[in-house]
């Protein structure tokens, strides 16, 4: 699945999609403890996070994650979008929390690859 | 003359007093005894295009017939009689143990193409034969090679200035939330250039994050050196203090002494050195509340890794940590 199919598979909010939403989407993860998804978020994971600030951006551009899910309606400060645009991070956004949006998603990533 | 030329014919002169003869002689040599005749020689010297033979009796060197000689012989009608009547008695050799430049002074003096090579000197036992382009060919194998290690020295001073080229240095300030992450970032694009490999560019990412950030939320004020080595990546990260009072307590995942207001931002997990000694293949941490906190993490790149390829070739991308406990669909 690619950022596109899943912004449009969960009603995404696009807030910084750039010129790589073609980007494939391989797992998930959720996690509102840095450490945490340094640790353990895999490349390629839609991250759904509560953390807006730009260390989120960091964190993303360092585990070579495909995109960032802002969720329960939290919205990033002017700072952070420009710190995603600057490094090419995709950051997306949604009213649902990170639990009704990994229920939806669950068993749809890996579609369109093994077709 | 240049200094450029003054220097190449002092290297040429030192090399020729080094050179000893029997590094360069021909040992096979072909003789004749005193017996044989004149045509004989001249036929084998005619054969072989030498300018001359050595005349041996009993295992010593009697004389030498040179095409000089044959002339003569032919002069006196002595062609068919043995060379023992006309050949040269008083004979020119060179102790095998003298430098070539002394072979070099007997060539110039006498004006031989070649020089009988006897075991030391006053003895007439024959152990070679050395010509004026024997040496020749050697010096130019001598200066080749000195050449070839010139090349690889600079070669080497090359690849250290290089070296030392990748170092990346940060100065990293307390409480600068709005620059965490920068180091960590810059560190990552620098080894993506150098071709290393994604999965241990992912892990160094981690080491140089977590340390950045225990730097920002825990110190007051530090640095953090990068040094990329051919074999290994070096990470250094030193603060002014105040110090970890319980080290081995900060190494515990989950245990923090981070504020409410950090933790509200998504850090003090306590996992921030736990995950750095996770990522490193080599982890050191001192700390005093004198003198702060330094730490040292080396991550090994495929070159010094055992049966791995070296960083230039593509390594494909495999997971570095353990499998995630959670969170995963």
């Amino acid at each position: 699945m690619t950022v596109e199919q899943l912004v449009a598979a969960l009603g995404l909010d696009p807030l910084h999609l750039g010129d790589a939403a073609t980007r494939e989407v391989t797992t998930a993860y959720c996690g509102d403890l840095l450490s945490d998804v340094m640790a353990h978020c895999q490349p390629g994971a839609v991250w759904f996070t509560v953390q807006a600030h730009i260390n989120t951006i960091a964190v993303a551009e360092l585990r070579d994650m495909a995109c960032i899910v802002l969720v329960n309606g939290v919205s990033p400060d002017p700072q952070t979008t420009a710190r995603a645009k600057a490094q090419g991070v995709i950051l997306c956004g949604s009213e649902r929390s990170s639990a009704q949006l990994c229920m939806e998603l669950a068993g749809r990533l890996g579609e369109g690859q093994a077709g | 003359m240049t200094q450029f030329h003054e220097r190449q014919i002092r290297l040429v002169h030192e090399l020729m007093y080094q050179i000893k003869v029997k590094e360069v002689m021909t040992r096979e040599v072909i003789t004749y005894p005193p017996t044989v005749t004149f045509r004989e020689v001249q036929l084998c010297l005619k054969k072989r295009r030498f300018s001359g033979t050595p005349i041996v009796a009993d295992g010593r060197l009697v004389g030498i017939v040179s095409i000089d000689d044959i002339i003569t012989a032919f002069d006196h009608g002595a062609i068919d009689r043995p060379v023992q009547e006309f050949m040269t008695r008083t004979l020119v050799t060179v102790p095998q143990s003298y430098s070539v430049i002394a072979a070099s002074n007997l060539f110039h003096k006498y004006g031989f193409g070649r020089l009988p090579v006897v075991s030391r000197p006053g003895s007439d036992e024959l152990v070679g034969i050395v010509t004026f382009s024997d040496i020749l060919s050697h010096l130019l194998l001598k200066i080749n090679s000195i050449a070839e290690r010139v090349e690889e020295y600079e070669r080497a001073t090359a690849a250290r200035m290089e070296q030392r080229r990748d170092q990346l240095h940060f100065e990293i300030a307390a409480d600068s939330f709005d620059k965490a992450g920068v180091a960590a970032t810059l560190t990552k694009r620098r080894l993506q250039a150098h071709g290393v490999p994604p999965d241990l560019v992912r892990r160094i990412a981690v080491i140089c994050y977590e340390a950045e950030m225990n730097v920002i939320l825990h110190s007051l004020g530090g640095y953090m050196d990068v040094e990329m080595l051919p074999d290994r990546v070096r990470v250094l990260v030193a603060d002014e203090g105040p110090g970890i009072p319980d080290i081995e307590k900060a190494m515990l995942p989950g245990y923090t002494t981070a504020s409410e207001k950090i933790r509200a931002l998504g850090f003090g997990a306590g996992m921030g050195l736990p995950n750095i000694k996770r990522c490193a293949d080599e982890f050191h941490v001192t700390s005093s509340m004198e003198a702060g906190t330094e730490l040292e993490a080396t991550v090994f790149l495929p070159a010094a890794r055992p049966g791995s390829t070296p960083p230039a070739a593509p390594v494909p991308p495999t997971a570095p940590v353990p499998a995630p406990q959670g969170g995963v669909l």
